[in-house]
């Protein structure tokens, strides 16, 4: 017989291994010998297929029964293990609590996290065709700086579908940022415009409820709206076909679409048509104002498109070989954009992928340590249950029986904290919801993956931290364990203590890093930063004002409650234009350049060092410029005053220098930046009118303003709010962090103070026959505080001396995220070492002291 | 003393009958072209386990054959105490089954 032919006329793989799992065929390879006898027999007289059914219609008789009762029996030995766990649990309310609490607690905080990293990670894949889409955006050297932006010229989209078949559409957006939007005399303010292609609906998928998607921005002019402005400023009225204004132009509404979910990097209220404005059709490749998006054809990897941009730029940018920066065109997976991008001119704050891995890391760590406290009081408490191992082991149970039961107890544990702990996410969802400032929903049934993913967590919860005890407790040797004898290692335990160990050291790394954010924190709110924002009040879009701009500025001086007045393009916390310059004797650069007027010294508080600033006294101003001292240090210049450079082909003189102020956040180095007066160079308007008020009374100069707007300009609503707040805006990410960290370092250390106490209390009863003779020999009750406790605080110190260095290693790391930072200081090492001291010593202190003041007599008494 | 059980005795019987050639396809089926009972695999084989522990069969190993990958077949034969075990019921089966009135259906 060959072997192809012996393989045919063996019975199914399967079958037969369904059959050697059967009690009575387990050693008996004579069985499935027979058996194989008997189906080629079969085989060969009624055929394969005969065969094969013969087969499996015994396997499965024979096999079904059995297993059905193999399970009946493992159900019954479950529900015996589940009665003895509540047993358990019952005689032990206090331990069992401070588990299923450390768990909850650590289940939660993982849910929380897991909720929020889902949220970040699901950016932008709503779109049919996400994973073809990516944006085109700029990578450049411009004044030695790299400079990264989202801003790409009119002119690439159509130049892209031309050149490269593999592009299959384009489109691009412009972002109208804050607009006054009219409809029959009732004026708003909105600050979600964008403009948009027709293709834009066939790129993204924005889903339209009433409209046709394909048309809707074809003409000049039209405009589409969300649901929720539909419903806002029209009511019950159908929208579509109505005039609404937006800024200058009238435009109709051509179709409603479905509100923007929170998870995309780009949000509109309203969309009008590009085709609308001249400007956007300019085909100068250096006006860069629009986001470009391509999709790609199908399979086609976009990397080898990026291969071909850098001809293309040289191609169309520039004439042959010219002498240029580097200027290159990247592609953006679009789904990347949330998570990695934080380029220039982005439509919203991204996200960032550092603080997903951050927080992601602080729950996970939180968990361990949950799940370690778990393992510690299992594994203390086994004395309690030593008796029933061996009485099990005694009546024949195998140790692999063992590991189930205590391995389905802690299982039952995992689960019961599993409930626990979505009873506090319910509760604190919205605290979290403020807190990272995303909307944040646990949907238990929409999502397919919610209920199995809690209940995996559980699982793997449960087995994580039980895995060790269960092992552990199921190896007792019965006659040892019945006599009495207590198992070694298990008063004391190197792991354990390791454990416990390991607890403090990631709280202690906690501490000092909320600290160290903390620190961080205040050192921004309060660093001198050049001008006083505290107390003044910004009025957007002045610019709406027009020739009343000054009047609007004077009646507001009048009130004594208004101490300066001042109307500028920009303001501190904001974005400062960048433009080319050429300094007389040096190198063309690029300066950061705001334009003011002359009172904006004054109501900013803010120095000059040397020169004057803008008056109206003298006409020259319009051609004068002020410098910061960086501007001047990096020129070189030691008279400043009075020179000259060249911006947009007009000469400027420099009039004065002034004092360094952090016109951007305190991430990046002040750069060179200069002040320009109104009608200047820059013909730029004032959108901006600070006032400095008197800080009593606020509400009533708030009134007083409004009132004063109104006579001005009846029709539209005052936007106003306070510089400080727009300020303390740009720290939104690190205030999360800091906001986190602390409540995360609370958390980590309550969980491992809780499992210090329950740890010590176990120990302490463990001796308590121990403390009872020393008591009789004399000891006192500090004395054995003291014994009791030494080895505990020993492992805090030790924490200490490896947490040290962890945190200021990773402090440092993310200190560097910012170019002004506070210091780190022996202090805050020495302020959380004590803490976490302090802390474990009333955890343990107290079980000591309760267990060093027992009378010896009970103690002794059963001797 | 205890009787052997209707497939005890079945079993029994049967590896009396096949004597020498008394393994486990064979007992199965003879059982089956006898009787026309189809029994499951277990029903066979747990019991032969179990007659061999209660010392009414021992099994002997037949040959290695490269059929059974180099394996020995086990042959089961009667002890004495089986034999008597068989005896017995059959005299317990004649003795019920002696003044029986007729049991045909009408």
């Amino acid at each position: 017989m060959t072997q192809l032919n012996r393989k045919r006329k063996s019975p199914p793989r399967l079958a037969e291994w369904i059959i050697k799992r059967m009690s009575w065929a387990e050693d008996r390879d004579d069985i499935l010998d027979n058996l194989r006898e008997e189906y080629k027999t079969l085989f060969i007289k009624q055929g394969k297929v005969f065969a094969r059914c013969w087969y499996w219609g015994h396997t499965l008789r024979s096999s079904l029964p059995f297993f059905v009762s193999d399970f009946k029996w493992r159900f019954i030995m479950l529900k015996n293990y589940l009665k003895i766990a509540v047993r358990s649990f019952k005689k032990h309310k206090g331990y069992s609590l401070i588990n299923i609490a450390g768990l909850s607690i650590g289940i939660a905080c993982s849910i929380l996290v897991m909720l929020y990293v889902f949220n970040e990670i699901s950016y932008d894949k709503f779109h049919e065709k996400a994973n073809r889409i990516y944006r085109v955006a700029v990578s450049a050297d411009i004044a030695d700086m790299d400079w990264r932006q989202v801003y790409t010229p009119a002119i690439l989209s159509p130049t892209l579908v031309n050149d490269f078949p593999e592009v299959e559409n384009v489109t691009k957006l412009y972002n109208m940022r804050d607009q006054l939007i009219t409809y029959k005399n009732h004026t708003f303010q909105d600050n979600k415009t964008l403009a948009a292609e027709p293709s834009f609906f066939d790129i993204f998928t924005f889903p339209m409820i009433s409209g046709d998607p394909v048309t809707a921005l074809q003409s000049p002019n039209s405009v589409v709206i969300t649901q929720s402005i539909a419903s806002k400023y029209f009511g019950l009225e159908d929208p579509v076909n109505k005039i609404i204004q937006i800024g200058e132009n009238e435009f109709k509404v051509t179709g409603i679409a479905k509100d923007v979910t929170f998870n995309s990097h780009f949000d509109f209220n309203f969309l009008v048509a590009l085709e609308t404005f001249e400007w956007s059709k300019s085909t100068r490749w250096f006006n860069n104002s629009f986001a470009t998006y391509i999709i790609l054809n199908e399979g086609f990897d976009y990397k080898k498109l990026q291969e071909k941009l850098p001809a293309f730029v040289t191609k169309h940018l520039y004439d042959d070989n010219e002498d240029h920066n580097r200027w290159e065109y990247f592609l953006q997976p679009l789904t990347s954009i949330h998570l990695n991008s934080n380029l220039k001119g982005e439509f919203k704050a991204n996200g960032s992928a550092a603080y997903v891995y951050i927080f992601s890391a602080i729950a996970f760590f939180v968990l361990i340590i949950a799940c370690i406290n778990f393992m510690n009081l299992t594994t203390a408490k086994s004395a309690k249950r030593a008796k029933e191992v061996g009485l099990r082991k005694v009546v024949g149970s195998v140790k692999s029986q063992l590991v189930r039961q205590f391995l389905s107890e802690s299982i039952f544990l995992s689960f019961a904290a599993l409930l626990f702990a979505i009873l506090l996410v319910e509760c604190f969802l919205p605290y979290f919801r403020n807190l990272i400032g995303e909307q944040l929903k646990l949907n238990y049934f929409e999502n397919s993956y919610v209920l199995p993913g809690l209940i995996g967590l559980a699982l793997l919860v449960g087995i994580v931290s039980g895995s060790y005890p269960a092992f552990y407790l199921s190896s007792f040797k019965p006659v040892s364990v019945l006599k009495g004898q207590l198992q070694e290692g298990m008063k004391d335990s190197n792991l354990r203590n390791g454990l416990v160990m390991f607890q403090f050291m990631i709280s202690i790394i906690l501490i000092i890093s909320t600290i160290i954010v903390y620190n961080q924190m205040q050192y921004i709110q309060n660093k001198e930063l050049g001008f006083d924002k505290e107390h003044v009040v910004v009025i957007k879009n002045t610019d709406l004002l027009g020739n009343n701009t000054e009047a609007f500025k004077e009646a507001l001086t009048s009130y004594p409650a208004i101490l300066n007045v001042s109307g500028s393009y920009t303001l501190p916390g904001r974005i400062f234009n960048n433009w080319g310059i050429k300094p007389e004797g040096l190198p063309g650069t690029t300066i950061d350049f705001c334009v003011c007027d002359e009172n904006f010294l004054n109501t900013l508080k803010m120095e000059m060092v040397e020169g004057r600033f803008f008056s109206k006294d003298y006409q020259t101003d319009a051609q004068a410029i002020i410098l910061n001292e960086e501007t001047v240090e990096q020129f070189g210049w030691d008279k400043p005053i009075g020179k000259t450079f060249e911006m947009r082909r007009t000469t400027l003189t420099v009039i004065g220098v002034i004092k360094n102020f952090h016109y951007k956040s305190l991430h990046e180095k002040v750069f060179r930046m200069g002040l320009l007066p109104l009608r200047g160079v820059q013909n730029l308007s004032e959108r901006y009118i600070s006032a400095r008020i008197r800080p009593d009374n606020i509400p009533s100069v708030i009134d007083k303003i409004k009132e004063t707007w109104v006579s001005f300009s009846p029709q539209i609503p005052l936007d106003y709010s306070f510089l400080d707040d727009d300020y303390d805006r740009l720290y939104k990410h690190e205030q999360q962090v800091s906001k986190i960290t602390s409540i995360f370092s609370f958390l980590a250390i309550f969980i491992a103070s809780l499992g210090l106490f329950g740890l010590a209390s176990f120990i302490a009863e463990q001796r308590t026959k121990e403390i009872g003779i020393r008591k009789v020999l004399g000891a006192s009750v500090p004395g054995i505080i003291q014994m009791l406790s030494k080895k505990f605080l020993l492992l805090i110190f030790l924490a200490n001396i490896i947490a040290w260095p962890s945190a200021l290693f990773l402090m440092t790391k993310w200190l560097n995220n910012f170019a002004y930072k506070t210091s780190i200081g022996l202090s805050i090492f020495l302020f959380s070492g004590f803490l976490a001291l302090f802390i474990a010593f009333i955890s343990v202190g107290y079980q000591s002291m309760k267990a060093a003041r027992a009378n010896p007599v009970d103690s002794l008494r059963y001797e | 003393m205890r009787i052997l059980s209707r497939s005890e005795e079945i079993i029994l019987a049967t590896v009396w009958k096949l004597q020498d050639e008394a393994y486990g396809v064979a007992i199965n089926q003879y059982i089956n072209n006898k009787t026309g009972l189809n029994w499951k695999f277990g029903s066979i084989y747990t019991p032969l386990g179990r007659l061999v522990e209660k010392g009414l069969l021992h099994t002997i190993q037949g040959e290695p054959s490269p059929e059974r990958g180099g394996r020995r077949k086990m042959y089961f034969q009667l002890t004495r105490a089986g034999k008597q075990a068989l005896i017995d019921v059959q005299k317990v089966h004649s003795a019920i089954w002696e003044d029986m009135p007729s049991l045909k259906m009408g």
